[in-house]
């Protein structure tokens, strides 16, 4: 299923890992070796991982979005069958592509049946792991602009690349196959509904605090402070319809994006269209019921 | 874009980097993913402002951070100063702090509250009547410092140096005002620690040495608590949170609880044992753990003092180690499963479940007791002594998931000018000779001893402590702080008004937490840290480039901080130096000039805390700017243990051994950075220190007891009359049933509400909202026996001073045949007094002769004030100040007051309101008298003719002259 022939830029890969740590002064030298120009500061850091972006395979593969659980859990486990111990947070994108460098590395010393087995664990990465998730995240960081934008572009690459060496895959990742459907709110109730609306795995897209920031802006909404699900919840208590259009165009968008990359991804794309598409029509099929029926969903506690 | 090209530019410039030894990538750092503001942009934040909704204005803040001075955790705060009016608009919690880690319990937030409470106490006041009348004169602060000072002052000259007391709640700081006191040379330092901890300290400090706990939750296998920790305790945020990290983790938590707390109800294993019956199920389990030989022996044969008690409290000096083996388990025989179930009502089966729980923990053990059975029962020092047996039995000390000791996790810097002076005299108000084993203070017994002892106390300082209220017995405070011939001036510094401050001469208005400086640093993880308190606006206006000088210029009204208060006072004290005091406050880069608090703190962060001045220079900053930008330092994580480490051969010189294996050097001790203190251990024949205990043949640290090793054993327990105690054992409590009356049962008063601390909190409206009284938990099975018909009628508690009137709740969360009161609540204000109003009830209160009267008149509901939100107060009813009625219990050997009452309970009769209070005070005076005669005093057991073990703790130690007994002590022929 490899191609025991290639290689993989172990060093890259570690380099651009490396990034999603909190800056430090190396980085100022990795980014002129990458031909990144300014290196982010600590401000970038925390505004692109911190603010916007989670860089968790959990927080985008699990099905209520949020940090841990057994998305982490199945991660750990691989670390495990991989022959490490998984570090603290092992779903984390960084420690995801420093393991993926490292099993590289590792496959460079052995040969035939052993250097088999380490292509496959690595192969199995990707695919299990980081392409369920982490292309959208990194189109997100792109398109966000700011000094992490180059990072993105260059990583999104790295990985297109393994991708292509890897090919297209008819399988499912296993949690992407257990993640549940954005529901209907008309029929499971609306508690859950703003929760399951920032859980990527079910709309296919990530509603960024940007994403949200723009829906408020370009429709004179007032924006609260606070936490994601808090302030969907009072845009959507302002007008439901208009911020349910808004959020079905994020996921038009994010559909597009997922059928780019079908080719190259198999399964997984398609999946991420899916959800994406369903959430889209869902929404809009909402945004056309009456304020009354929107606002009890907007009201509903969580 | 070309991947190979930039993977063979990476490798290769990795290789140069590592060619000229640079570290290329950077290393593991922790990505955190928090909903914290990054303390990049703490200087200028921006939030949109939540009252403007839908609006979108913006607010701009400067984050600054501080130490929460609720409780003794000392969390990071973050204060967020609006920059366009200069005012703290909220506080979070700081994520830079180790020990909190950003998170807080309700109270830190609730800060808020406290500094723009609308009846909180702006400028100092005199009394302006006879005291206790309620009528005050606003004065300013050189009246008020020049009367005090001059007091001071002359009892100094005229040698009358104990007639000057300091009497702290929890001191919330480290070092500040004891090396004030020592400064001072006045033996007065008087801690709450009696009414609070002692117990537990005992049980600890018997052991090894250190009085405090500090256990590593997180990594644990098995946890076992008997407090509250997950919603109340002692470290209790940062605590609380590394408990569930345990768990997490997978730990079993057992808690040993009579009432079902908040904690209890997340444990794996809950026991609700009779109360006073927890140092019975400890020893069960130890002595079916050493019956089954599961302990580790290694450990055991190592470090336990076992030779020493085999020789000398069994007079085997030969005994091999099995030998002590059998002793172990003959000494602990009795204590069987069914014994224990006997005793506490819980099953034989589930002891022994838990037992087996307990032994697979191996060393990841972390135990844990404060307060709780620990402050409650005649020899509750056993309940904490007892289960760290099971540490040590386990080996479980000091190792990673086990029970550390307090000062190997706590790190206090040794401070600018560190007096050498100790108090000449020994204070036996506070001291006294009949308790000379006590832990700390005899601080709530002072009515008593004030009655029997000579003279006054001259000046007395209540700071942030309110005695009327939180200790027992509070009407014969009341008698004594009235009686001018016994407290010749009573100066009260609180932030708020209290049942304390209504007795004074003076009320000086102190700081809130965002209003002061301090320092401080608890055990609260295998680590240690700095946390630094200070008042935020000032540090916000230094930030936009303006000199503050006086923290009074920036607090509400004349609100002051203490370091710049005691700083003042001491110069008014000694103005001119002649009395040696004033040196110890007077600048060292500027000599003749006072020391200020940014050179105090500096020099400390300058000097003494280690890696903090690298760190501050790798952000450009010095030591205290770090400090001031945020708010706290780890000096060191995963310290280990300190009693294994071998002792640096630098420090091997000359060395004697003695037959105990304790080994003395001629070398000196290596500086220090960090504030001396703790135990004293007297030099060998010839001089030598004492450096360690030889084990396997190699020196090591050991631990700071007599032995250096764990003491199983006490010879100091053994020398001043307490033989039978001399090894962990279980003592009957006064509330066991042998010691009750048929109609009789336990109170329950030990526990705080979650979101409430003491006395401090009352003026915070979120809080008292959400706790505002103190029902007595009683079973239905009770209820129905006793005429309760439902929740909320009242009940009328009689104790051995009088009755308190209560309203029940009816709950299976306690134990049939128990009934369980918080000592929270009941906050009050006599008619006609100013006070705090959202948290205080106006009460009656009436005297005649020595019975007393509290009824009463109204409590809570809405009010007018600057703040609107007192219009929208809908609770009424504030609790009861059931303390009142205690009479004072002080265990004989810790000196803790033994706070569980027998009580007789009954619905209450015509006439009865709730918060009713009667008591008489010579029955106080009584009981005192009874519990005296448990005592044995120094006269009479004293081996050397002293008042007290000189190695023992003193938070002020005197010369060692202070500590001879005035009169011999009677012999023992049999000790020679
Ligand atoms: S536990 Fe609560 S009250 Fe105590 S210091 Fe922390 S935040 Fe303050």
């Amino acid at each position: 299923m490899t191609n025991g022939l290639r290689e993989a830029p172990v060093e890259l890969l570690r380099a651009l890992a490396s990034f999603l740590e909190p800056p430090s002064p190396q980085h100022a030298g990795l980014a002129r070796v990458l031909g990144l120009g300014s290196p982010p500061t600590g401000a970038d850091f925390a505004d692109t991982f911190l603010f916007q972006l989670h860089p968790y395979a959990s927080v985008h593969m699990g099905a209520d979005g949020m940090l841990g659980g057994p998305v982490r859990e199945r991660v750990g486990g691989f670390w495990r069958a991989a022959g490490r111990v998984p570090p603290r947070e092992p779903d984390h994108l960084g420690a995801l592509i420093g393991l993926y460098a490292g099993l590289w590395a590792e496959r460079e010393g052995l040969s035939g049946a052993e250097a088999e087995l380490v292509e496959a664990a690595a192969a199995a990465l990707l695919r299990e792991h980081v392409f369920g998730w982490a292309f959208e995240l990194l189109a997100l960081v792109a398109e966000g602009g700011g000094r992490y934008a180059g990072w993105a572009h260059v990583t999104y690459e790295a990985l297109v690349e393994e991708a292509r060496a890897l090919g297209p895959s008819d399988a499912l990742p296993v949690h992407l196959a257990e993640a549940p459907a954005l529901p209907d709110p008309r029929v499971e109730g609306g508690a859950g509904f703003v929760s399951a609306l920032l859980a990527p795995v079910r709309t296919g897209t990530i509603l960024t605090r940007r994403a949200l920031t723009r829906i408020a802006r370009e429709r004179g909404l007032g924006l609260r402070v606070g936490e994601r699900r808090w302030v969907l919840e009072h845009l959507l208590g302002q007008s439901a319809p208009e911020v349910l259009g808004a959020l079905a165009e994020e996921m038009d968008r994010a559909a597009a994006r997922h059928l780019e990359r079908a080719s190259l991804l198999g399964e997984t794309a398609r999946f991420g269209e899916r959800r994406a598409g369903a959430a889209s029509e869902l929404l809009r099929s909402l945004s056309s019921e009456g304020e009354a029926a929107l606002s009890e969903i907007a009201r509903t506690p969580e | 874009m070309d991947l190979n090209e930039l993977n063979r530019r990476v490798s290769a410039a990795r290789s140069e980097a590592e060619a000229r030894g640079e570290t290329f990538y950077p290393g593991a750092s922790r990505v955190h993913l928090a909903a914290f503001p990054p303390k990049e942009r703490w200087h200028d934040w921006v939030e949109l402002d939540s009252r403007s909704w839908p609006q979108r204005v913006e607010k701009r803040y400067t984050l600054v951070p501080t130490t929460c001075f609720n409780c003794e955790s000392a969390c990071g705060l973050l204060a967020y100063v609006d920059r366009d009016t200069l005012q703290v608009r909220k506080f979070e919690g700081n994520p830079e702090h180790p020990g909190s880690r950003g998170r807080n319990c309700a109270k830190g937030p609730a800060t808020i509250n406290q500094i723009t409470d609308p009846d909180r106490i702006l400028y100092p006041l005199r009394r302006a009547a006879g005291r206790g009348e309620g009528r005050w004169e606003r004065v300013s602060w050189d009246e008020a410092l020049d009367d005090i000072a001059g007091r001071i002052r002359k009892a100094m000259q005229e040698d009358r140096h104990n007639q000057v007391m300091y009497h702290v709640g929890r001191p919330g700081e480290d070092g500040f005002t004891t090396r004030m006191l020592a400064a001072w040379g006045v033996d007065g330092h008087n801690s709450h620690t009696n009414v609070c901890s002692s117990g537990a300290r005992a049980g600890y400090f018997w052991w090894m040495g250190m009085d405090r706990p500090s256990p590593d939750y997180a990594n644990a296998k098995v946890i076992v608590l008997v407090s509250s920790h997950l919603e109340t305790g002692h470290y209790f945020n940062p605590h609380a949170q590394r408990i569930i990290e345990g768990k997490k983790n997978g730990a079993k938590l057992i808690v040993l609880d009579t009432r079902m707390s908040n904690t209890a109800t997340h444990a794996d294993h809950w026991l609700s044992p009779y109360p006073g019956s927890e140092p019975a199920i400890f020893l069960a389990v130890a002595r079916w753990m050493i019956a089954e030989r599961r302990y580790d022996r290694d450990f055991v044969h190592r470090w336990w003092n076992w030779r020493e008690y085999m020789a000398e409290g069994q007079g085997r000096p030969d005994a091999s180690f099995e030998e002590f083996e059998s002793t172990l388990e003959s000494d602990y025989a009795d204590y069987t499963f069914d014994f224990a179930a006997a005793e506490s009502g819980v099953g034989a089966e589930v002891l022994r479940e838990v037992a087996e729980a307990i032994a697979s923990a191996g060393t990841r053990l972390a135990t844990h007791n404060w307060r709780s059975a620990g402050s409650g029962n005649l020899g509750g020092w056993q309940v904490a002594r007892t289960m760290l047996l099971l540490n040590a039995l386990l080996g479980a000390i000091a190792t990673e998931g086990g029970t550390f000791p307090n000062s190997w996790n706590k790190f206090v810097p040794r401070p600018i000018r560190l007096p050498h002076r100790h108090p000449r005299k020994w204070n036996d108000v506070l001291w006294p000779n009949e308790y000379p084993l006590a832990l700390m203070e005899m601080s709530f017994l002072m009515p008593h001893l004030m009655r029997e002892r000579e003279g006054p106390v001259d000046v007395y300082f209540t700071r942030v402590y309110n005695p009327v209220w939180t200790n027992p017995d509070g009407f014969s405070w009341i008698e004594m702080l009235t009686d001018e011939s016994k407290i010749g001036l009573h100066v009260a510094m609180t932030p708020t008004w209290s049942e304390t401050a209504f007795f004074a001469d003076y009320v000086l208005p102190m700081g809130h937490s965002s209003e002061r400086h301090d320092l401080t640093s608890y055990e609260q993880y295998d680590g240690q840290w700095i946390g630094f308190r200070q008042p935020v606006l000032r540090a916000a206006r230094e930030r936009l480039g303006e000199t503050v000088s006086d923290t009074r210029d920036v607090n509400p009204g004349e609100v002051w901080e203490e370091n710049e208060f005691w700083i003042e006072l001491t110069w008014r004290i000694d103005p001119d130096g002649g009395l040696g005091v004033r040196e110890f406050f007077e600048s060292k880069a500027r000599p003749g000039e006072k020391i200020t608090v940014d050179e105090y703190y500096g020099w400390i962060f300058d000097n003494t805390v280690p890696g903090l001045p690298a760190a501050a220079a790798a952000e450009g900053l010095t030591p205290l700017e770090y400090m001031r930008r945020y708010g706290a330092f780890e000096v060191a994580r995963k310290v280990g243990k300190v009693y294994a480490q071998p002792v640096p051969d630098v420090e091997l010189e000359d060395l004697a051994e003695d037959t105990a294996g304790r080994v003395y050097t001629r070398a000196p001790a290596p500086e220090s950075p960090k504030a001396p203190g703790g135990n004293r251990f007297d030099p060998d024949a010839q001089g030598r220190r004492r450096v360690g205990v030889r084990v396997d043949g190699r020196v090591l640290r050991g631990f700071p007891t007599l032995s250096g090793k764990l003491e199983f054993w006490s010879r100091t327990l053994r020398d001043w009359g307490w033989e039978e105690l001399a090894i962990p054992t279980y003592v009957r409590s006064h509330v066991h049933p042998q010691h009750l009356d048929r109609d009789q049962m336990p109170l329950i008063s030990t526990f705080r509400l979650p979101v409430q601390i003491h006395t401090r909190s009352a003026n915070a409206k979120w809080l008292d909202e959400i706790a505002h009284t103190n029902p007595l938990w009683i079973h239905p099975v009770d209820a129905r026996r006793l005429g309760i018909a439902r929740t909320g009628n009242l009940a009328r508690v009689e104790t051995e001073l009088g009755h308190f009137v209560v309203k029940a709740w009816i709950t299976e969360g306690i134990r049939p045949g128990v009934v369980a009161c918080s000592h929270h609540m009941g906050r009050w204000k006599p008619e006609g007094h100013d006070g705090q109003r959202i948290g205080m009830s106006t009460v009656a209160l009436g005297r005649d002769g020595r019975d007393w009267m509290l009824s009463v008149r109204t409590g809570g509901g809405p009010f007018t004030s600057s703040d609107p939100d007192t219009m929208r107060v809908w609770w009424t009813d504030l609790g009861v100040h059931q303390n009142l009625t205690h009479a004072v219990h002080p265990d004989p050997v810790s000196g803790m007051h033994c706070w569980h009452q027998a009580v007789r309970v009954r619905a209450a009769e015509a006439g009865d309101r709730h918060g009713d209070v009667f008591v008489d005070t010579r029955r106080s005076e009584a009981v005192y008298r009874k519990w005296l005669e448990k005592t044995r005093s120094a006269e009479a057991h004293s081996p050397d003719g002293t008042r007290r073990p000189w190695f023992m703790l003193r938070p002020v130690r005197p010369e060692r002259e202070a500590y001879a007994l005035a009169t011999a002590p009677a012999s023992d022929p049999d000790r020679g």
